[in-house]
Order: structure tokens, then C-alpha cells, then sequence
């Protein structure tokens, strides 16, 4: 009974986000806010009760508990103040004061990201580059793979173009050179191309999960 | 008839909203076998859980949630659904909060229907990959018990004895992200540093940068958008959501290719009419 009224609920509040199709409206802006209000609430909530209470409020409070014991836990309750501390100084941005504070845990998130980043173009990047190193002629089983020859000869001609497309140190004055680079331009064209089929293609599906999720609550087919 | 062509230029664009949604709805009424020849990433993904032998858990990162569920709850469901079938034990995590709302209802509804057990045959441990991600999934493969510390019935990973030697990234057989944008991480923390191969799955507009990964073999397979959820419940043999929802989206690209058509011939149309007042 209740996920019936919540999937009614859902199919309604879909429609008041798809009436801004027909012209802006006040039903729009109200499924808007609600969608928002919602999703501040509900991720709030679950952080805290998925990850920051088991992961750093249960320990810390355990470990205060141990206050005025034989065996006080030193490390957990220094630990638990610290990583609170930390997480303050977010706060410091919203003062001019404070925003000095906010740019020390600013400074060690950075660094952090900076040498994971040196780490990952090691371990992400280096064996696309070395799969790169493609022959443009392919031998398969004793003979010449048509395909895979054709197939790398296109990836070859595709991979230099761009890259001398992107090459600013050589004037790209010569008739070669320009053609070389137009033709970099043309692959460059073909990726967008790519990458926007995607894009629509990621939106439409939104669209027609929800359209047939409105359809399925109002006739009940499955 | 150029000024009927010319029309076209300037169409009211609900007119088009209009027609997109009345062949949605009509899709969603029929019901026609599709067949469709699974892409080489797609095998890609599915051999690699057809090649697991059930030692080691496999560590399932599910990321999906009211906006990238058409694209990947097929996706998700069809690999469970392969996980159950050959008896793998799984863990799932997630990297958004709403993310255990999504997956949980469709792992129940499989396990009900083959009949495994929460605890025994998969654990849910909910949201445990924060931002950074980095960071979160280089604790992951770093300590998981102490990155995960209880699951979503607030239980440790030690109450359960299968998990009991799942410590470090070496200790999983398998990767599996489904995520809008998978986490190239993934790939640093498990497949460079422990070996462990990992599979994603991700909506379309991700795809084109991670083709790279799956050509370099670092990525061992991928399932890209709606189609990547049919050719994965194709090669398990069964036709659900995953495979129906093709149809849907065949009916809203032939409107929008009708759509882009129509908008060229009126654009042209217009072209030529000031070309002829001009002259």
C-alpha cells in the first residue's frame, strides 16, 4: 500500500517536472523545490547514517567513554577531534576572517589529489599510450589480417593527425603540414560527433525510463 | 510548397516534445522480439564472470539512481542475475547516497527468485565511497573491513564467514562498477597494483572516454548505455527490461534523426527563398 502511494506520488511529481516542456509554470517550480529540498535532506541523512556515524561518531564516542578509566584511548579521542577540527575548517569559507582556515584542509585535499593524479597517469595512462604503438600491418595465423590492418592503418592515420593537429612548436605553414592538420580536425570533428550521439543518446533514455515509468502506474502493465 | 518547406525552419518546438513522447508511450505497448549481436566489450564483461570460479567474492560498485536508471539498472540486474546463476558470492558498495535504494529491491527480487540468502550469498553495505573517490577506493583495496565498517543490517564484515579473509584488493576475484561515469581508480588500486580485473558498465556519454581502457586491455569489458544492458541479457538468454527498453529508445532516435531531417529541409528552404528575393 505505501510503495503504491509512493510510485503515484513519483509519477505525479514526474509529471510536474515534464509540464516545463508545454511553458514555464508554478507546478514545475514546485516539483522543483520539492525535488531539491528532498534530495539536500535525503543525502544529508545518509551520510550521516551510513557513513560518517559508523566510521568516526560510534568510534569517538566509545573512545570518550573511556574518559576516567584505567585504560583512556588516547589515539581515538585525539583521532576523532582532529578529523572534527578538519572538517570545520570547511566552514571557514563562509567568513573573510576565517577563509585562511579553510585553505589548510583546502591545501591537503589538493596535495592528496595532486599525487594521486601523478599515480594514475602511471598506471592509467602509460598502457594506453604503449597499446598506441600499433603496426599498421597485421599477421595473423601466417597471413595478413585484412581487417585489423585496415583497423590500425585508420587508428594510426587518426592518433598522428590530431597530435600534429595539437603540435604548436612547428608552423603549420606547409601544404603537407595543413593537410595533416585539417585532416587531424576531421577525426577531432568525428570524436564530437561520438561524444554528442552519447550525450543525446544518455538523455533520451532518462526520458523514456520515466515516460514508461508514468505509463506503467497509470495502466498497470508491466 | 518552398513555403510549406520553409515553414519547417520555425516549428513550435512542443510539436516535436509532442510526437518524441506519443512514440515513447506507444513503445512501451509493443512487444517484438529484438536480436542483437553482442559488442566485443559486452563478451568482454561477461567473460570475465563467466570465468570465475567462486573462490573469492567479487566487489560490485553500483553507482545508479533516478537519472541513469534506464541506462543501467538493466546492466546491473543482468550481471547479479549471471552472479547468482553461477553461484558467486558478491558485496556491493556504493559511491552515492541514494544509490542502496536503487540496487537493493533489484537484488532482492533475483535472490528471491534464486533463491539465495542475505548474508550468505551477498552482503549490501550501502554508501561507502565518499568523495574524494580517489581516496575512498584506495582504502577500499588498502583495508575494506575498516573502510566498510558495518553493512546495512550494522553488522561487521567479520560476521560474516566468507568475507572473513577479504582484506586487501588481492582478495577479490572481480571488479564490477556500474556507475554514470565508472571510476578510473579502479584501475589503479586493483587491476595495476593486485591484478584483479575489472569490468564497468556506464551511461553512453561516458563511453567514448573509456574506449581507450578496454582497447589497452587495462578495461577487460564494458556494457555502454541501454544497449550494453540488452546484449548482457542476450547473452544470459533472457529478455527483460534491458532488452524491451531498446525499442524505446530505437522509437526516440527515429523521431529525433525525422526531427533533424525536417529542421535541415527547412533551413535549406529558407536558404533559398532569400536567395531568390535577394536575386
Amino acid at each position: 500500500m505505501v510503495s503504491e502511494i509512493g510510485g503515484w506520488i513519483a509519477a505525479f511529481c514526474v509529471l510536474m517536472i515534464l509540464s516545463l516542456l508545454w511553458k514555464e509554470n508554478r507546478v514545475y517550480r514546485i516539483g522543483e523545490s520539492l525535488l531539491l529540498g528532498l534530495t539536500v535532506g535525503f543525502t544529508f541523512a545518509i551520510s550521516w547514517f551510513e557513513f560518517l556515524k559508523p566510521k568516526w561518531w560510534d568510534p569517538w564516542t566509545q573512545n570518550l567513554a573511556t574518559i576516567g578509566s584505567a585504560d583512556i584511548a588516547w589515539t581515538g579521542i585525539v583521532g576523532g577531534a582532529f578529523a572534527l577540527a578538519l572538517g570545520l575548517c570547511w566552514y571557514g569559507m563562509y567568513f573573510k576572517k576565517t577563509e585562511w582556515v579553510m585553505r589548510l584542509v583546502l591545501g591537503v585535499v589538493i596535495g592528496a589529489g595532486a599525487g594521486q593524479a601523478i599515480k594514475n597517469q602511471f598506471t592509467q595512462q602509460m598502457p594506453v599510450v604503449t597499446a598506441s604503438f600499433r603496426s599498421p600491418i597485421v599477421i595473423q595465423e601466417g597471413s595478413v589480417s585484412a581487417p585489423q590492418s585496415i583497423n590500425n592503418t585508420i587508428f594510426l592515420v587518426a592518433l598522428i593527425s590530431v597530435m600534429i593537429f595539437f603540435l604548436f612548436s612547428i608552423d603549420h605553414k606547409s601544404a603537407a603540414m595543413r593537410a595533416i592538420s585539417r585532416s587531424g580536425r576531421f577525426w577531432l570533428m568525428i570524436g564530437f560527433g561520438a561524444y554528442f550521439g552519447n550525450t543525446v543518446m544518455t538523455r533520451l533514455s532518462a526520458l523514456i525510463e520515466r515516460v514508461w515509468f508514468v505509463v506503467q502506474q497509470f495502466t498497470g502493465m508491466n | 510548397m518552398s513555403r510549406l518547406l520553409a515553414k519547417l525552419d520555425n516549428v513550435d518546438v512542443r510539436w516535436f516534445y509532442g510526437a518524441l513522447l506519443l512514440c515513447i508511450v506507444l513503445a512501451s505497448f509493443i512487444r517484438v522480439p529484438v536480436k542483437l549481436e553482442p559488442s566485443s566489450e559486452a563478451r568482454g564483461f561477461f567473460d570475465q564472470v563467466e570465468r570465475l570460479d567462486g573462490s573469492k567474492p567479487v566487489l560490485i560498485h553500483s553507482d545508479w539512481d533516478q537519472g541513469t536508471i534506464g541506462e543501467l539498472r538493466a546492466q546491473f540486474r543482468g550481471v547479479v542475475r549471471h552472479l547468482f546463476r553461477k553461484n558467486i558470492q558478491f558485496v556491493i558498495v556504493s559511491g552515492i547516497q541514494t544509490g542502496r535504494q536503487f540496487y537493493e529491491p533489484e537484488v532482492e527480487s533475483l535472490a528471491r527468485e534464486f533463491g539465495k540468502e542475505y548474508g550468505k550469498d551477498w552482503v549490501s553495505f550501502g554508501f561507502k565511497v565518499p568523495d574524494p573517490k580517489g581516496i575512498a577506493i584506495e582504502a577500499l583495496a588498502r583495508d575494506f573491513p575498516a573502510q566498510v565498517k558495518e553493512d546495512d543490517r550494522g553488522q561487521p564484515v567479520s560476521a560474516y564467514g566468507w568475507l572473513a579473509k577479504t582484506r586487501v584488493a588481492e582478495d577479490w576475484a572481480l571488479v564490477v562498477n556500474i556507475a554514470y561515469g565508472p571510476y578510473l581508480e579502479y584501475l589503479t588500486y586493483f587491476h595495476a597494483a593486485a591484478r584483479v580485473p575489472v569490468v564497468a558498465g556506464m551511461a553512453s556519454i561516458w563511453s567514448t572516454n573509456l574506449y581507450p581502457y578496454f582497447t589497452a586491455g587495462t578495461l577487460k569489458g564494458m556494457l555502454v548505455g541501454a544497449r550494453g544492458g540488452g546484449e548482457y541479457e542476450q547473452q544470459l538468454g533472457v529478455s527483460e527490461f534491458g532488452t524491451r527498453f531498446l525499442l524505446g529508445q530505437s522509437a526516440g532516435h527515429i523521431i529525433l534523426l525525422v526531427a533533424i531531417v525536417l529542421g535541415n529541409i527547412g533551413a535549406i528552404a529558407v536558404k533559398a527563398k532569400r536567395k531568390r528575393v535577394d536575386t
